[in-house]
C-alpha cells in the first residue's frame, strides 16, 4: 500500500518535468515579440525594450533560458517572477486558493446533485421524473456556460436585489466568503451536473440488474439497504473515476466562470499570462495543475480499493 | 465491510487537505466594504500593466489609480488649456528654459515636504536607459536626454540630464534641446510626477514595496499594499494634509479591479459599484435607459486610422487612390452600428477633446461613394487589397465592415487579414512580407494637437516612433517644428493646424473614428466629472 503510493509519486517527477519543459517550449514557440506586447500599440523604444530582453533573458537560447527557469526553481525554490517584477510563487499562492474553492464549491454541488439526480432518475427508470430529468440535463449540457454564467449573474446577482433588496448572490469578486463562491460555483459544475447525473443513472440501472441485487432481495433486505449497499456502491466507481478527472478540469477549465464573477483566479491568470507570453506564470500555474491532476488520480485510484474490497494495491 | 486500512486513511486524509487548504483563505477575503466605518467611493478599474510606479506607467489603468495619489504639475481646465496644480508657476521666455517653481505646502503622505530634488530624481530615473522605464520617452526632449539614453547596444555616458537643475528647494530649471512651446502642457502626465527618495532601494531599482504602497503627494494616501494579481480592489484614504481642494463629504476611495466591463456594468446596476468609465459596447443602449441622467458620453482624446504603408508599397502613393479609399468609407454606420454609438465618426486628424481640432476639417472623409468609384478608377488603384488588424483588441467587427464597404463601393476584392499582436503586422511590413493597409490607432501622450502630429507623422518618427507606414513630408515637418518654437500659445496652434492641413490633403492614414468616454454612475454618487486624460475630478465628486 505506503509502497503503491510511494512508487505513484515518484512517477510524478518524470511527468512533472516534462510537462515543464513542454509547457516552455510551447510558450517559447508562441509568435511574437513579449516585450512588444507590454507597449500596445506603441512602438518600444529600442533601448528600453533591450534593457529588457536582457534582464528577462529573453534573446538566450531556448535551453538556457529553461535552465535558468528550471535551476532557479529546484535550488532556490524561485519561481521566477512576471513582468510586473511580482514573484510568481506570490500570484499563484493567492490564485490557486480562489480557484481551489471554486472548484471544491462546483465539485461538491456536482456531486449532490450529480448523483442524487441520476439516483432518482434510475429508480424512476422510464417514468416522467426519468423522462424529465434526461431531458433538462441535455439542456443544460447545450447550453454554454458563457450563457448559463451572464443569466444567472443578471438574475440572482442583480435583479434579485433590485427587487428583493436581499444581497445573497454577489454579482462579482469574492468579498462576501463562501457565499461568493455558491453562483459561479454552480455556474461552473452546470454542465458536469449533467453528465454525472447520465453517468449515474446508466451506472446504476445496469447494476440494479445484476444478480447479486436479485440475490440481496431475495434475502429479504430492505429495498434502501439493497438500492445503498449493494447498487450504489458498486455503481460509484465509475463515478468516483469521472468526478477525479473532472476536479482537474474544473480548476484549469474556469477561465470563463472566473471572468464572468470577477475572481481572481488561475484560469484568468493562465489567459493574461499566455497573452502576455509570462513564461514563469505559465509554467508555474500548469505544473500545479499537472500536480494536481496527478494527486487527484491517485486519490481515486485509492477510493477504487475503499470501494471495492476486491481490488488491492501491493 | 473489508476494506485496506491504509487506502481509507491515505484518502481521508488527502480528501481533507483539499478541505482545509479552500477553507483557508475565506476569512482574508473581506474587501468589500470597509466594515463598520464610511462606505468608500467604489471606481472601476481594469488592473495596472505593473506595479504602482509613475514613472513605468504609460497605460490607462494604472495612471488613473496613480491620478488619485498624486498631483500634477498642471492640470486642464474647462477650456482645454494647463493651469498650475503642483507648481506655483510655469515660465518661459523662448519655450527652450522653462522655469518650474513648486507651490508651498506640499508633503509626501509620510510628512516629508516634496522638494524639486524630488522631481529631478524621478526625471532623471525615468530618463536612464538601463532603468527600462516605460515613460523614458517623454523626457526625450530635455537636453542631455542622449548621454543618459544612447540608445540600443549603447552605454549612458551620464546618470543625469544636464537640462534638469534644481535651483532651490522649490525651483527647477528644465532646458530643453530645442524650443517647444508645447512643455507645460506635457507636465500633467503620470511620467511627471516627482519621487519620494524611499522610492529606490539600496539597489538604485524601485523598490516592490513602492509599487506596492506608493508614497505620493496627491488627495489620497494608499491604505494598505496593493498585491497585484490577488487584491481585488486598492483601498484609499484622503490625506489629511493635502493642500489643495479635497473632496466634501467622504474621505475612503476604493479603485474595485474588473477583467471584464461586462461584470462591472452588472455591479454597478446592483449597486456595489459606483463608478464605471468604461461602458461596454454591448450595454449602451441598456444604461441609457437604466441610468438616464447617470449616463454620460462624452469625446475621448483617442483615434481609429487605417493606416497606409506608404513607404512599403507604391500602389497606395497615388493621393487620390487614399481619398477614394476613405470617401468609401461610411464612417457613420460603423459608429454608429459596429460601435453602438462609443465611436464618432473622424473628420480630422486632431480629436475634439483637444484643442485645435475643426469641425468636418477632413473633406474627403465623408462618405462619397459615387464620386469614392470614379476617383478610384481614374486614379489606377490597385484591384485587390488586403486589410491587416490585430486580432486581440476587438477590431475584427470593423475592419469587415471596412471591407465591405470598399468592395461594395469600390467593386474591388478586399482581404481582412488578422495578425496575432499589432507588433506582428509591423515586423511584417518591415520584412516585406506584408504590404496591405492595417489598422492603427493612437490615444495621445499629453493633450496637445502636437501629440497627433509628430509622433505619428513627422519624419523622425520613423524607425523609432510611431510612424509606422513611412510618411514623409517636408513641409509638415517645417510647420510642426515652427509651432514647436513659437512663442504664444494661439500661434501654436495656427501652426499646427496648417500641419493638419498638409495631412487632410494627403492622407497618409485615414481617420476612420474618434473614441468616446461612456460612463455611469450609481445613485449614491453625483457630480461626476471626467478631465481631458479621462480621470475622475475627485474633488468635484459628492455623495447623494
Amino acid at each position: 500500500m505506503g509502497r503503491y503510493v510511494i512508487r505513484r509519486l515518484i512517477q510524478a517527477i518524470p511527468v512533472l518535468i516534462g510537462a515543464t519543459l513542454l509547457i516552455f517550449c510551447i510558450v517559447f514557440a508562441l509568435p511574437g515579440d513579449p516585450v512588444a506586447a507590454l507597449f500596445g500599440d506603441k512602438r518600444p523604444d529600442a533601448a528600453v525594450a533591450e534593457v529588457l530582453r536582457e534582464q528577462y533573458h529573453l534573446n538566450d537560447p531556448l535551453l538556457l533560458q529553461y535552465w535558468y527557469y528550471i535551476s532557479g526553481v529546484l535550488f532556490r525554490g524561485d519561481f521566477g517572477v512576471n513582468f510586473a517584477q511580482v514573484p510568481v510563487s506570490e500570484i499563484l499562492a493567492g490564485k490557486f486558493q480562489v480557484t481551489l474553492n471554486l472548484a471544491l464549491t462546483a465539485l461538491i454541488m456536482e456531486a449532490i446533485l450529480g448523483v442524487g439526480l441520476g439516483l432518482w432518475a434510475a429508480l424512476r427508470r422510464g417514468k416522467a421524473t426519468d423522462t424529465m430529468i434526461l431531458a433538462s440535463t441535455l439542456l443544460l449540457i447545450s447550453i454554454p456556460t458563457l450563457v448559463t454564467g451572464f443569466v444567472l449573474q443578471l438574475v440572482l446577482g442583480v435583479k434579485l436585489k433590485q427587487w428583493t433588496g436581499l444581497d445573497i448572490f454577489p454579482v462579482a469578486g469574492t468579498f462576501a466568503g463562501l457565499r461568493s463562491y455558491l453562483l459561479p460555483g454552480f455556474v461552473l459544475a452546470g454542465v458536469s451536473v449533467a453528465y454525472l447525473t447520465r453517468l449515474t443513472r446508466t451506472s446504476l440501472v445496469e447494476t440494479l440488474r445484476a444478480d447479486y441485487i436479485r440475490t440481496a432481495t431475495a434475502k429479504g433486505l430492505s429495498r434502501r439497504r439493497v438500492i445503498g449497499r449493494h447498487g450504489l456502491r458498486n455503481a460509484l466507481i465509475p463515478l468516483i473515476t469521472y468526478l477525479g478527472a473532472d476536479l482537474g478540469n474544473l480548476m484549469g477549465g474556469a477561465v470563463i466562470t472566473e471572468t464572468i464573477f470577477n475572481l481572481p483566479g488561475i484560469g484568468n491568470q493562465l489567459f493574461t499570462s499566455v497573452y502576455l507570453r509570462e513564461q514563469p506564470v505559465v509554467v508555474g500555474t500548469i505544473t500545479v495543475l499537472v500536480l494536481i491532476y496527478i494527486l487527484a488520480n491517485l486519490v481515486v485510484d485509492l477510493l477504487y480499493a475503499v470501494l471495492d474490497p476486491r481490488i488491492r494495491y501491493e | 465491510m473489508r476494506v485496506t486500512k491504509g487506502a481509507r486513511i491515505v484518502a481521508g486524509t488527502a480528501l481533507l487537505a483539499l478541505a482545509v487548504a479552500a477553507c483557508g483563505g475565506g476569512a482574508s477575503d473581506n474587501g468589500g466594504t470597509a466594515a463598520g466605518g464610511e462606505t468608500p467611493v467604489r471606481m472601476e478599474v481594469g488592473e495596472p500593466q505593473k506595479l504602482l510606479f509613475p514613472q513605468d506607467t504609460t497605460e490607462t489603468e494604472g495612471a488613473e489609480v496613480l491620478a488619485a495619489v498624486f498631483s500634477p504639475l498642471v492640470r486642464y481646465d474647462e477650456n482645454k488649456q494647463p493651469v498650475e496644480e503642483a507648481a506655483e508657476s510655469i515660465t518661459t521666455t523662448d519655450s527652450k528654459v522653462w522655469t518650474i517653481k513648486l507651490k508651498s505646502g506640499y508633503t509626501w503622505h509620510d510628512g516629508t515636504p516634496v522638494k524639486a530634488e524630488d522631481y529631478a530624481r524621478a526625471w532623471n530615473f525615468a530618463a536612464l536607459q538601463d532603468n527600462a522605464m516605460s515613460s523614458s520617452y517623454f523626457f526625450g526632449r530635455v537636453e542631455g536626454y542622449n548621454d543618459v539614453h544612447p540608445g540600443e547596444g549603447k552605454t549612458p555616458t551620464a546618470k543625469e540630464m544636464k537640462g534638469l537643475k534644481v535651483v532651490d528647494d522649490s525651483t527647477l530649471e528644465v532646458t530643453l534641446s530645442a524650443p517647444f512651446s508645447q512643455f507645460k502642457t506635457m507636465l500633467g502626465y503620470t511620467a511627471f510626477y516627482p519621487l519620494p527618495a524611499s522610492a529606490i532601494g539600496a539597489d538604485g531599482k524601485l523598490s516592490q514595496a513602492y509599487g506596492e504602497k506608493p508614497i505620493g503627494q496627491g488627495m489620497f494616501k494608499v491604505d494598505k499594499p496593493y498585491k497585484k494579481g490577488t487584491d481585488q480592489t486598492i483601498e484609499m484614504s484622503v490625506y489629511d494634509k493635502f493642500p489643495g481642494k479635497k473632496p466634501a463629504g467622504w474621505t475612503k476611495l476604493q479603485f474595485k479591479i474588473y477583467t471584464s466591463s461586462e461584470t462591472a456594468w452588472n455591479d454597478l446596476q446592483a449597486e456595489n459599484l459606483d463608478i464605471h468609465d468604461s461602458l461596454p459596447a454591448t450595454a449602451i443602449s441598456t444604461a441609457k435607459q437604466v441610468l438616464g441622467d447617470r449616463y454620460f458620453d462624452e469625446p475621448d482624446a483617442s483615434i481609429g486610422y487605417i493606416g497606409v504603408p506608404l513607404k512599403y508599397n507604391k500602389d497606395f502613393q497615388n493621393v487620390d487612390v487614399r481619398k477614394a479609399i476613405s470617401m468609401a468609407i461610411d464612417r457613420k454606420t460603423i459608429a454608429d452600428t459596429v460601435f453602438s454609438g462609443t465611436r464618432s465618426p473622424a473628420d480630422d486628424f486632431i480629436n475634439p477633446a483637444i484643442p485645435g481640432y475643426r469641425q468636418g476639417a477632413c473633406t474627403a472623409c465623408t462618405y462619397n461613394p459615387a464620386e469614392a468609384k470614379k476617383l478610384y478608377e481614374s486614379a489606377g488603384g490597385p484591384k485587390s487589397i488586403e486589410l491587416g488588424y490585430n486580432a486581440d483588441g476587438g477590431h475584427k467587427e470593423w475592419i469587415e465592415a471596412v471591407a465591405n464597404n470598399l468592395r461594395a463601393n469600390l467593386g474591388i476584392e478586399v482581404t481582412p487579414k488578422p495578425f496575432e499582436k499589432f507588433q506582428g503586422i509591423l515586423d511584417a511590413l518591415d520584412a516585406k512580407e506584408y504590404k496591405g493597409l492595417f489598422r492603427m490607432g493612437w490615444s495621445i501622450d499629453y493633450p496637445s494637437p502636437e501629440n497627433y502630429l509628430t509622433p505619428i507623422f513627422g519624419t523622425g518618427a520613423i524607425g523609432t516612433g510611431s510612424n509606422y507606414g513611412g510618411y514623409s513630408n517636408k513641409d509638415f515637418d517645417e510647420l510642426v517644428a515652427k509651432g514647436d518654437q513659437a512663442t504664444d500659445a494661439a500661434e501654436g496652434l495656427k501652426l499646427y493646424q496648417q500641419a493638419d492641413d498638409i495631412l487632410i490633403k494627403e492622407l497618409p492614414y485615414i481617420p476612420v473614428y474618434f473614441y468616446r468616454s461612456n460612463f455611469g454612475h450609481s445613485t449614491k454618487v453625483k457630480n461626476v466629472k471626467l478631465n481631458l486624460l479621462n480621470q475622475i475630478n475627485w474633488a468635484d465628486v459628492e455623495k447623494a
